[in-house]
């Protein structure tokens, strides 16, 4: 660490294998290419992080934070993934797990060309619920991961409310009792294919 | 990110200089190709912007402004340089993305047609029942603002100056050789609360009755700027005349120099015209005249042999000191 001048300058080096990190201008963690370990930098030191990827086809991983969450209303407590579907009024598509689960919150945790994008993508796989079970595989083509679980979690309202029915959010007495509980997040990646701007996940019949 | 100031810093591992763009949290080393994270005391980068102007440009850019500002030739000409020093202000430089929701209740607005008698349409607008709206709010965010107090040097904001300037990475030993590296007094707690006060006050719309918000920050970058400015000196006679120069673009940001001089004649000139015109009249008409401008002076200035003097013949009178900034 250069502290020659009042400005502190971190090689990025992974602690496990000692080879080069690569990194973005604006990323926050790091994936090992060579050993597959995932760090990220906590006051100025490497700190270790579980990055988990969901099987799939794709020529390009999209990284998403999943944070279980609880949610609470004037119209009661939101626990499960049914009483989530309620919430927002939507009907069950594909494989969510079980019913009476957490629902998750997907957050994206990589840059996306605008941030009504971002929110957009976040929605769209919170209503959806898809059940990620991860697999062992090499990282490869993980897009660049910009946001931090802090992050995710200040992002996380915003993004629950936008998949809560217009009229809900029109009452100002819905938006006061709306309580958000997430809980510790997961870092996953998702394989997409990428046309053009726009991503596209068979499996789910997703479009991002 | 294009407009991003750039740094020039180097590289731990090999100590070739690279370039790193205030805003961003990484760089690569182009000689040895490692990836480079940035920081800084407490996770926050402090960076300088280079001065473009020396002493003797900065001295030249002040008495040019004397020149076009409305200063008498002379005055100009009378006002001695006495000493200049550069100045590093820190501002705080917080970049991210504000996500929310805000809701908000409204006045609608109805518009209604209506023939009269005569076959003649008009259309007529009525208050409507008041709306609710939710909004998501998910935009960049770009905030600056002074880390101390310095309106005594007229700078409010480096936002403009700092799109496109080289930005080098603190040292405050090496600065502290060429001037005066002032600390930020403000704390990273307050920035925020200005940074979030500020990006609450953009998306509000007008004509809203009732709002509330949920409006966060998220992935903040946070750095202190320091910027320079030159801070001149100039006397004239026994009066004191300070000069702030931005020591970028040579633009004038706080000064004060003499008002112009004018000349009085009318005043003296009356008095003694009274006084003649009333002797001539009477003696005693004369008399009371002279006691009243007496008592007139004793009133406003005084009586002392210097104020009478001074009031009829300086007959050059210089106007109050101009400020700027």
């Amino acid at each position: 660490m250069d502290r020659t001048a009042d400005i502190r300058v971190i090689p990025l080096l992974c602690p496990e294998c000692g080879n080069r990190l690569s990194a973005g201008e604006d990323d926050v963690i790091f994936v090992c290419a060579s050993c597959a370990s995932c760090w990220e930098l906590t006051e100025g030191s490497p700190a270790r992080r579980e990055l988990h990827h969901a099987g799939g086809v794709g020529d390009v991983r999209l990284p998403f934070w999943i944070l279980p969450f609880q949610v609470t209303t004037r119209e009661g407590a939101v626990g499960t993934r049914a009483a989530f579907r309620s919430l927002t009024g939507s009907l069950p598509v594909g494989d969510g797990g079980s019913d009476n689960g957490l629902p998750n919150l997907f957050v994206p945790a990589c840059p996306f060309p605008s941030p009504p994008h971002l929110i957009r993508a976040g929605r769209i796989l919170t209503l959806r619920q898809p059940a990620v079970a991860p697999i062992p595989c090499l990282p490869e083509r993980i897009a660049p991961i910009v946001f931090r679980e802090e992050d995710a979690r200040n992002m996380g309202e915003v993004i629950l409310l936008a998949t809560v029915t217009e009229a809900r959010k029109k009452s100002f007495a819905f938006l006061e009792s709306f309580s958000f509980r997430p809980g510790k997040g997961m870092l996953c990646t998702i394989p997409f294919e990428r046309k053009g701007p726009k991503f596209y996940h068979a499996g789910m019949n997703l479009e991002l | 990110m294009n407009g991003a100031m750039a740094a020039a810093i180097s590289c731990p591992q090999c100590g070739s200089p690279f370039s790193f763009r205030e805003g961003t949290r990484n760089a690569l080393c182009p000689s040895c190709g490692t990836s480079l994270a940035v920081s800084g005391e407490a996770g926050i980068p402090r960076f300088y912007l280079e001065e473009r102007l020396d002493l003797p440009q900065a001295r030249s850019a002040a008495r040019k402004f004397f020149a076009v500002s409305g200063v008498d030739t002379g005055l100009v000409e009378s006002l001695r340089f006495e000493k200049g020093k550069l100045c590093f202000l820190p501002f705080w430089s917080l970049k991210g993305l504000t996500v929310g929701w805000q809701w908000m209740e409204r006045e609608s607005v109805v518009r209604e047609e209506l023939v009269d008698e005569n076959g003649t349409k008009r259309t007529v607008e009525r208050r409507g029942p008041r709306e609710q709206v939710f909004e998501t709010v998910a935009s960049p965010f770009d905030f600056s603002s002074p880390a101390f107090d310095c309106s005594a040097f007229g700078l409010r904001g480096i936002a403009l100056a700092g799109a496109v300037l080289p930005l080098r990475g603190m040292d405050n030993a090496e600065l502290e050789r060429r001037g005066t590296v002032y600390d930020p007094v403000k704390g990273v707690d307050q920035v925020r609360r200005e940074a979030l006060a500020a990006a609450r006050d953009r998306s509000r719309p007008d004509g809203v009755l009732r709002i509330r918000d949920g409006i966060r920050i998220c992935a903040e970058r946070l750095a202190i700027i320091s910027y320079p400015v030159w801070r001149l000196t100039f006397t004239a006679g026994e009066r004191m005349y300070p000069v702030v120069v931005d020591a970028v673009n040579g633009r004038i940001l706080k000064a004060r120099f003499p008002g112009c001089r004018e000349i009085r004649l009318f005043a003296p000139m009356l008095v003694i015209l009274v006084l003649v015109y009333a002797w001539t009249l009477q003696r005693a008409l004369g008399g009371l005249a002279l006691f009243a401008f007496l008592g007139w002076m004793y009133a406003s200035r005084g009586l002392s042999p210097a104020t009478l003097a001074g009031f009829f013949f300086r007959l050059t009178e210089r106007r109050e000191d101009i400020s700027h900034g």
